[in-house]
């Protein structure tokens, strides 16, 4: 028998890589928080509170994190629809299956600021395809990146596009995992396709949708890339989300400090959002005893 | 009523045989067990009853009309699976409702079916809870009271007590088996467990790789079973074989001549077959005596069983009755008890006696 203290060693190495990349960051940006770390004065001083009330105060701060929500919302619900109704289209097609889980892995692979570019060509209001093609319908041009709304559902559309195949295959993995029995009572019992997916689908599905949604809105909460690349929060702020405007205000105007300040409120704000969001989804599909076992 | 009539029935999986000329008739109220281990294709013929899996060839009738075409939920049959199969997201009640909304049965009949079904079950205090939130054995009780609310023609069983604990599984196994003597409902259950077929059947189906070996009552098939796998495959702990010798109505068996029987014409090597009850020991030596050194002593309370090596090292099991006064590597005298000797071809398997 090992003495159980040789794990602690061999654990070291991990630990120690934690604590340089990810506590004491976090530490040393509560610090920097409380300071008025500027360009003018690179220095840690003691401010107290006083980044934390600008930061409420900042009607700028609080909007990118209602474009984020937003932009988040309509991403992930619209990923997960279209991710699911792919996954269920090709679940029973094996060999299909396996061909489009190759090429949707495609979008993911793409660098999100050389996606971006590319984008922008597509949704250029004069010499873009897009707008090319909609005219063969009879659409008039539409000014997608400067102009608001469209700026917005270019963003949402990007997104859509990049990690729809990521809940596909996340959803089609599921799919495939299920057991066969619950489908073959439900055909005993004469339960149509529409019952069969609500009662026997849906429900066995609900552990992984959850798990896929919560990484999504984990992931996509932290899009900055593809808007930095396409729109860089514009036109005006209204694309512009939360860690984009981070960004601006620690590495483009270097308020460290105040940077800090509005990142901790942002941490806080996001731990306690996706809290109770995974809590209700959970009770929602799953109900409180934890995950259904086949 | 309601009388199942397989005949002619096979089913390919590629080029693979699952079933191989199946013909069996389940009579009404009958209950059948379908036994045989792995890849036997029990399982698939009693899907194939179900209609969730069509056959190659063959037909199967229900009550003389044929089922080709006709939808698992058209077939009035009801199914218990290996995994209970219980929808995930409903409570017990709704579990054992579902079915009856389904068909638009009123909701009045629908409570009082479910809670009547509940009561014979005993899982009236479970209604309200969800599958996770019960225990495997109630889990299968629910999935039986599922099918019991449906009061189908047919009651199919696919392995219900394979997942359980030992001691679940008998008690579940008298449920099954009052339940049938209450309702009489023409029943096909499948198992690989010999113990389950004995227990709950009117008449045991042995299936090997396909095929049907031996059909008949749990008694005459231990009693005679037709060829050596179902000898073997019958009975726990599993019976004896011997090489042996037969000849002029005597028998030599491991150093021992044993008297054949009257009905065996057998001559030539045959295969002994002898169940560990039926080795009787401390007989005479030589003739009539099969000499064995013990090499494990299990006791098992109601009676002991012993494993022993002959002097050709061919190994033998013994059930004694318990307070049997042996010990290991003591040499015992067996002789088998009159006319309880299976004589099996060595190269067919075919009994012939």
């Amino acid at each position: 028998m090992l003495d159980s203290r040789y794990k602690h060693v061999f654990l070291l190495p991990a630990l120690l890589a934690l604590v340089a990349i990810i506590i004491f960051p976090l530490i040393y940006t509560v610090r920097l928080s409380f300071s008025g770390w500027d360009v003018n004065f690179p220095e840690l001083d003691y401010i107290g509170w006083e980044n934390y009330a600008r930061a409420i105060a900042d009607g700028r701060f609080w909007d990118s994190m209602g474009t984020l929500y937003l932009m988040v919302l309509l991403c992930v619900v619209f990923e997960y629809l279209l991710g699911f109704a792919l996954a269920l289209l090709l679940w029973h097609d094996v060999k299909a299956g396996r061909f489009f889980r190759v090429l949707f892995i495609v979008p993911m692979c793409v660098t999100p600021v050389v996606m971006a570019v590319v984008w922008r060509t597509i949704f250029h209001e004069t010499l873009g395809p897009l707008n090319d093609v909609l005219s063969w319908f009879g659409i008039p041009a539409v000014p997608w990146l400067s102009k608001s709304g469209p700026a917005f559902a270019a963003v949402v559309i990007i997104d859509v596009w990049q990690w729809t195949s990521f809940m596909f295959i996340l959803l089609l993995a599921g799919l495939m995992s299920l057991p066969r029995e619950p489908y073959e009572a439900a055909q005993i019992d004469g339960a149509g396709p529409i019952r069969t997916f609500v009662h026997v689908t849906f429900p066995l599905m609900a552990p992984i949708t959850l798990g896929a949604l919560i990484i999504r809105l984990i992931e996509s909460s932290k899009l900055m890339e593809t808007i930095y690349a396409l729109t860089s929060g514009g036109p005006g702020s209204s694309t512009e989300t939360t860690s984009y405007l981070l960004y601006i205000r620690g590495l483009r105007e270097f308020q460290i400090g105040y940077t800090a300040s509005l990142s901790i409120i942002y941490l806080v704000i996001m731990i306690i959002a996706l809290t109770i969001f995974a809590r209700m989804m959970s009770r929602l599909m799953i109900g409180r005893q934890g995950p259904v076992r086949a | 009523m309601a009388e199942v009539s397989i005949s002619g029935v096979f089913k390919r999986f590629g080029p693979v045989a699952a079933l191989s000329e199946i013909d069996l008739t389940v009579h009404d109220n009958e209950f059948v067990v379908l036994v045989g281990p792995s890849g036997s294709g029990k399982s698939t013929l009693l899907r194939i009853v179900a209609g969730l899996e069509r056959q190659s060839e063959g037909s199967v009738a229900i009550d003389g009309r044929d089922m080709a075409g006709i939808a698992p939920k058209d077939r009035d049959v009801a199914m218990v699976f290996q995994s209970h199969a219980l929808y995930p997201h409903m409570n017990v009640f709704d579990n054992l409702a579902f079915n009856q909304r389904i068909r638009g049965v009123d909701r009045k009949t629908v409570d009082r079916k479910v809670r009547e079904v509940a009561e014979r079950l005993e899982i009236t205090e479970l209604l309200r809870r969800r599958p996770r939130q019960m225990s495997g054995g109630q889990r299968q009780r629910v999935a039986i009271g599922r099918a019991l609310v449906r009061d189908p023609r047919i009651f199919l069983f696919d392995e219900p007590l394979s997942n359980l604990d030992a001691e679940l599984r008998v008690r579940l196994r008298t449920v099954i088996k009052r339940l049938h003597k209450e309702m009489r409902r023409t029943s096909v259950y499948v198992t690989h467990d010999q113990v389950e077929a004995m227990t709950l059947a009117d008449r045991v189906v042995v299936l090997r790789d396909g095929r049907i070996e031996q059909i008949g009552a749990p008694d005459a098939l231990y009693e005679k079973p037709a060829n050596e796998f179902v000898a073997g495959f019958i009975g726990s702990p599993a019976m004896n074989f011997l090489r042996g010798e037969a000849a002029d109505g005597v028998l030599r068996v491991a150093g021992a001549e044993l008297a054949a029987g009257p009905a065996s014409g057998a001559s030539g090597p045959v295969t002994v077959g002898i169940r560990p009850e039926d080795l009787l020991a401390g007989g005479a030596e030589g003739r009539g005596g099969i000499r064995a050194r013990i090499t494990l002593v299990e006791p098992m309370g109601a009676d002991t069983l012993i494993f022993c090596a002959t002097d050709e090292g061919q190994e033998l099991t013994v059930r004694l009755p318990r307070h049997t006064a042996v010990r290991e590597r003591e040499t015992l005298t067996l002789a088998p008890r009159a006319g309880a000797v299976h004589l099996f071809d060595p190269e067919t398997g075919i009994r012939l006696n």
